[in-house]
């Protein structure tokens, strides 16, 4: 139909002849048609491209659209901190260890163009730093640390230098607040931030979990009791000129680790290479032979084994007795007769050697297993010493019955200690506070009955006229314990002198454990002996230093376990009466 | 054909309405956004001067520090408390108290 309508249309009316075309007409109107065509063909194609413009604009605007925002994104600049390693605090919530954004300074030598000047800058501040070598690193012509760890006064000194070659370089390091108090529990980090030592390493894998990034991992220890031990053990080291010291408060029932104190020590802000072996921790590192402490596990096992009560006496002890070719002797000379409990208030050598024969080989040796003193202990530290093997051969039950011959480390001593003071289970001391812990969670290895008694005797121990942990008789604590004085192995005659104390004794809520390498008399000190005060003293067993210490440590941080502890407070408090 | 050009002309027009209001829509979005942005920086500024303030915090007051301190600034010679002298709560403080100064009145009274 448009067709033939073309047809007709295409003939114009002022044409003569049918047959010849008027060619000038129809040929201006070609033109123009032609020329319209173009014209709407344009017209198609930019409209076209406006459409698919629109179309592209109008689908990226939807996709935006319905894209997430996001929100995090400035995290990504500089300004954002994400630590690498999650807190530490103490059982108080207090801070013991935390990351914070730090720089090392780099240098790129092509990129500094007055050398000279650049020398003369860090000379006049950075005057620690050695110029021979400086001028050597910068002809080298390769990239180098000026200095690592900058504090911000330092950071500051070189921007403004105003120097292109001087690279500050962003990293985190690990901050200790209490420097050196916690040297031997926490340990240190590496410049990647990856725990090389202590509570560092132990926990490595937990703290770096970016899932708790923001939880501080919780520690049991308390930094006041933490200090005040560590003040006293530093002023026992300067009063009896001892090597090395130590101190572990430790919770009975749940092993829960109040305070590790071990000197010397080291401040953990401070990188050093520390290698001497004074500066190991003597509590959880240190296997000594820890003497007399021993003879409360003896009678602990023949009480429990109903061999004997602690009244029971036993006649006819010797001053010394032959054993292969050793003479075993006590110190002092003590009465022939003495009933059981005397004879670990007194702490006879001889005494305690004549009940272990009572018990024999085998049971003494499964008790000690069962204590958990022969084996390595586990332990939230990678600082773990590990008894020293022996045979049970000739004199081994003998020796061992009174702490010779035997090693261990002071902090398997006091979870002993803690296992028969506690009523009679075994417990695992620990460094990390978790909610829910059950108490008397471990195995039974004495009776309650036992336990009680060894406590009564413990106490008599610190109350006796002829007791030895007498200067540990602190008023309202109701202390008791056992001292322990014993020759360092191959060390000829340097001493290792402890003392652990349970208090209240009556039903213990804490062990302390004082430990002294080689401490000697201190002439100095007034003691206060049985209500006299006594001077010029030069006796160094343990009685007179461990003991010592342990009383004046309990004497300070008493009042805090106290207001910490309400059973301890409201059975041992002593009240006004006026 | 009516009802095909009506249907049209509601594409159109839902498509010009969705064409006006989505940028509309988006550009409040971000400035939403950037507002939102703005107060998650002074957070975290807030934050990071609130963990400098709090290490600062614990390091003058952690125990060394503030021993070194008294022993500096002042010259009170502290003592250690007495089991005897500790109460756990204000009551039995003011209780103990309240003994103590009856004994003077009642003395009065004989006189």
């Amino acid at each position: 139909m448009n067709s033939k309508k073309n047809n007709k249309n295409f003939i114009h009316q002022n044409q003569k002849s049918f047959f010849f075309e008027d060619f000038l007409e129809t040929n201006l109107k070609h033109k123009k048609l032609y020329k319209y065509k173009i014209l709407e063909d344009r017209l198609y194609m930019l409209f076209f491209v406006f459409f698919s413009l629109i179309l592209v604009f109008s689908i990226s605007i939807l996709s935006i659209s319905f894209q997430k925002p996001n929100l995090r994104e400035y995290k990504k600049t500089n300004q954002y901190f994400l630590p690498l390693r999650r807190d530490v605090v103490d059982r108080n919530g207090e801070l013991i260890a935390r990351n914070i954004d730090s720089y090392h300074a780099a240098i790129k030598p092509n990129l500094i163009k007055n050398k000279e000047l650049f020398i003369i800058n860090i000379k006049l501040n950075f005057p620690e730093i050695s110029l021979a070598e400086l001028k050597k690193k910068l002809e080298d012509k390769k990239y180098f640390y000026l200095k690592k760890r900058l504090t911000e006064d330092e950071k500051n000194k070189l921007w403004s230098f105003g120097e292109k070659g001087i690279i500050i370089e962003p990293f985190q390091s690990r901050i200790y607040p209490h420097g050196q108090l916690y040297s031997h529990i926490l340990g240190q980090t590496d410049d990647k931030n990856h725990g090389i030592s202590g509570i560092e390493k132990f926990f490595d894998k937990e703290l770096k979990d970016h899932q708790k990034i923001k939880d501080p991992l919780t520690l049991t220890v308390d930094s006041n009791i933490q200090f005040l031990i560590k003040t006293e053990l530093k002023k026992a080291l300067n009063d009896f000129k001892a090597n090395a010291a130590g101190g572990l408060l430790m919770d009975v029932n749940t092993g829960e680790v109040l305070s590790l104190v071990s000197l010397p020590d080291y401040n953990l802000n401070i990188r050093e290479d520390i290698s001497e072996l004074k500066y190991m921790n003597q509590i959880t590192k240190g296997v000594f032979e820890l003497g007399s402490v021993f003879k409360t596990f003896t009678l602990a096992l023949a009480i429990e084994e109903n061999i004997l009560s602690p009244e029971t006496i036993i006649n006819n002890i010797p001053n010394k007795v032959q054993c292969s070719k050793y003479i075993i002797r006590d110190i002092h000379k003590f009465p022939e007769s003495l009933s059981a409990e005397d004879i670990l208030i007194r702490s006879s050598n001889i005494g305690a050697l004549m009940i272990a024969r009572k018990i024999g080989e085998k049971k003494l040796k499964n008790f000690l297993e069962n204590l958990g003193l022969l084996k390595t202990l586990d332990f939230e530290l990678e600082e773990i010493g590990r008894p020293l093997n022996f045979k049970w051969e000739k004199c081994k039950l003998e020796t061992v019955s009174y702490g010779h011959g035997i090693t261990t480390t002071p902090l398997q001593a006091s979870a002993a200690y803690a296992s028969i003071t506690n009523g009679g289970y075994t417990i695992k001391p620990t460094l990390q506070l978790k909610k829910n812990f059950e108490i008397k969670n471990g195995k039974k290895i004495i009776s309650t009955n036992t336990s009680n008694q060894i406590n009564k005797i413990l106490r008599k121990v610190v109350t006796d006229k002829e007791g030895t942990g007498s200067f540990a008789n602190v008023f309202g604590y109701d202390v008791g314990g056992k001292t322990g004085t014993s020759k360092k192995y191959n060390n000829g005659n340097k001493n290792i002198n402890t003392f652990i104390s349970i208090f209240p004794s009556k039903e213990p809520k804490y062990i302390l454990l004082i430990i002294l390498d080689d401490p000697k008399g201190a002439p100095q000190i007034s003691y206060n002996y049985r209500g006299q005060v006594v001077k010029n003293i030069s006796r160094n067993e343990a009685g007179w230093n461990s003991v010592y210490v342990a009383g004046k440590i309990i004497e300070k941080i008493g009042p805090i376990l106290a207001i910490n502890n309400n059973d301890v407070y409201n059975t041992y408090v002593v009240k006004k009466n006026n | 054909m009516l009802t095909y050009n009506k249907k049209k002309i509601i594409i159109l027009l839902i498509y010009i309405s969705f064409f006006i209001t989505i940028p509309i829509i988006k550009n409040a979005t971000r400035l939403i956004e950037k507002k939102n942005q703005n107060y998650e920086n002074q957070v975290f500024l807030l934050e990071k001067n609130l963990l400098e303030a709090n290490l600062e915090f614990q390091y003058l007051t952690s125990p060394e520090v503030l021993s070194k301190k008294i022993q500096e600034n002042t010259d009170i010679n502290y003592t250690n408390l007495n089991l005897s002298q500790i109460y756990l709560n204000f009551e039995d403080f003011t209780s103990e108290q309240k003994k103590v100064t009856k004994i003077p009145i009642n003395e009065q009274q004989k006189k």
